[in-house]
């Protein structure tokens, strides 16, 4: 199934550059849906080594408040994490009502690089392949939104990726060597993975990956429309652009119609009731990451 | 007939019988709960039962003679902060111990169909599908090596009202007794449903649940003891 996906979409720097904002700005505004509604969203990235997870996950948090969502890079378990049940460190990281968690690797880790490199005995990972949904469902039916991308190259392209970053110096590509030989193994694993654990309220969203700003442009089209779509079925509300408050009419030398006296500055307009969001279009607030204005 | 009600709730144990078997049963699990630590397991006892059927009195005795570096004991009540605004579920996640370390409920994730259904503080469709998301919680937890022991201590109704009487004349003990106890006594009958819901949907192979006879004090205090010790020697 995995040799079927095209690769070959791709985009100019100039395309991806003049989407991104509208990209932000989609994602600021399900962000601040979901805030208000309370629901736990859930972005977990899996794929081949050297497809640009790091890089997507980079420009889709990039303009998103640090307070509300935070990403998790998972790798192989702690002494403290094994001796609990394998679940435990996940769930020790999902995120409450209103929160982003953002998973860097997750419990798939389990059915992938822990299966092919034989970190774990074959009933484990047999084990997980029912324990993973069970738990997914679990979170979904509790009424987080769950949205699952795996960013896919081909065999050549990850060679080709390897080559570069060994020519720039770049260090830790054992893995990327190893998966690169191993790769129709990992095909194996990827494939049963997808099968097995793609279910209709937790479905898998293959990212074609030849092209980076191709791959992030999905990556932002599918979260945005992912969760846009379990908002709206859970019947969010849509919420009216936030608006800046008006400075107090004292503070201005020509103040027209400045509104009643006592309004207090970095509250929005709109929705009063979230006063440690920023107040403004598009990310004119207080952290520095939204110093950019519409 | 209902499990509950085809407990015997008049078995009783005369006072030195008592004191000999949960002097024993003390001894025992001191030496098989140390085993367990050593060999970097853990026991999770998770208790559950009517308010003054004797929870508190069961895990002070069971732990008694037990090094208390080695255990945990979380009382569980209505949630809050954190707890409140994640999965149910979580907060038990929390408090798994580490290897070698055991944990005791006083009362559990059970919660969310025992006072939850009763009380409404979760929709039918929610504590509906919990027994199913409870049965894979505990296989993960048995799965994983913990020995888990389960009990309902019951009591009858008339039973509890003469011991809410008898807490509210102590002192010591007054505070223990609250409006909500009340309250809950009146919802009797819908707790006693909501139990055996959860008795019949949640006694798995890998998790069974063992219920007590708690009218009487001391019978009960043997009765968890003396299965504890037999649980630790299995898993052992």
């Amino acid at each position: 199934m995995l040799e079927s996906i095209d690769l070959s979409p791709s985009l100019t720097r100039e395309e991806y550059a003049a989407r991104k904002p509208n990209f932000e700005r989609e994602l600021f505004d399900i962000v601040r849906r979901s805030r208000q509604a309370g629901i736990p969203i859930i972005v977990l990235f899996e794929g081949l080594e050297g497809a640009g997870k790091g890089r997507a996950i980079y420009d889709l948090t990039e303009k998103v408040d640090p307070r509300v969502a935070t990403v998790y890079p998972i790798g192989p378990a702690r002494a403290y994490e094994r001796e609990r049940p394998w679940l435990w460190r996940f769930w020790m990281k999902l995120p409450g009502r209103g929160e982003i968690a953002i998973f860097d690797e997750s419990w798939y880790r389990r059915l992938l690089v822990e299966r092919v490199e034989r970190k774990v005995r074959r009933k484990e990972w047999r084990a997980a392949q029912d324990e993973i949904p069970h738990f997914e469902r679990a979170l979904v039916d509790d009424g987080a939104i769950l949205v699952k991308l795996f960013l896919y190259v081909d065999e050549r392209t990850q060679k080709r990726r390897i080559a570069r970053a060994e020519r720039r110096g770049q260090p830790g590509l054992g893995p990327w060597r190893r998966q690169n030989r191993k790769f129709s193994r990992w095909e194996e694993a990827i494939e049963e993975m997808l099968e097995r654990t793609s279910t209709k309220e937790a479905s898998w969203s293959i990212v074609a990956a030849r092209c980076g700003r191709f791959a992030r442009a999905q990556v932002f089209e599918t979260v945005i429309s992912d969760v846009r779509r379990a908002l709206d079925e859970r019947g969010v509300p849509l919420l009216a652009p936030p608006v800046a408050a008006a400075p107090p009419a004292s503070r201005t030398a020509s103040s027209s119609e400045s509104g009643a006296g006592s309004v207090e500055l970095g509250r929005s307009g709109g929705d009063g009731r979230s006063p440690s969001h920023a107040a403004g279009r598009g990310g004119e607030g207080r952290s520095p990451s939204h110093a950019e204005g519409t | 007939m209902g499990r509950l009600a085809s407990l015997d709730l008049n078995l009783s144990l005369p006072q030195d019988e008592y004191h000999e078997r949960l002097s024993e049963a003390q001894e025992k699990i001191a030496v098989l709960s140390e085993e367990i630590r050593l060999s970097k397991r853990s026991a999770i006892v998770a208790f559950e039962g009517w308010d003054a059927a004797g929870k508190g009195g069961a895990i002070t005795r069971l732990v008694e003679k037990v090094d208390p570096r080695s255990y945990v004991a979380h009382s569980i009540g209505a949630p809050q902060g954190d707890d409140k605004t994640h999965h149910y579920l979580w907060r038990f996640w929390r408090r798994l111990p580490e290897a070698g370390r055991s944990a005791i409920f006083d009362r559990t994730w059970y919660g969310r169909v025992l006072v939850e259904r009763v009380d409404g503080f979760t929709p039918e469709h929610a504590w509906r599908r919990a027994y199913r998301e409870i049965n894979e919680f505990e296989s993960q937890l048995v799965r994983f090596g913990h020995v888990l022991v389960k009990f309902f201590i019951h009591i009858d109704r008339s039973e509890q009202e003469r011991r809410f009487h008898e807490r509210a004349q102590d002192p010591l003990t007054a505070w223990k007794l609250t409006e909500e106890d009340w309250r809950n006594r009146e919802k009797w009958d819908l707790y006693v449903e909501a139990i055996e819901d959860a008795l019949e949907r949640t006694s798995t192979a890998l998790a069974p649940w063992t219920l007590v006879e708690g009218n009487d004090k001391h019978f009960a205090r043997v009765k968890v003891l003396e299965t504890v010790v037999r649980a630790f020697e299995e898993a052992i």
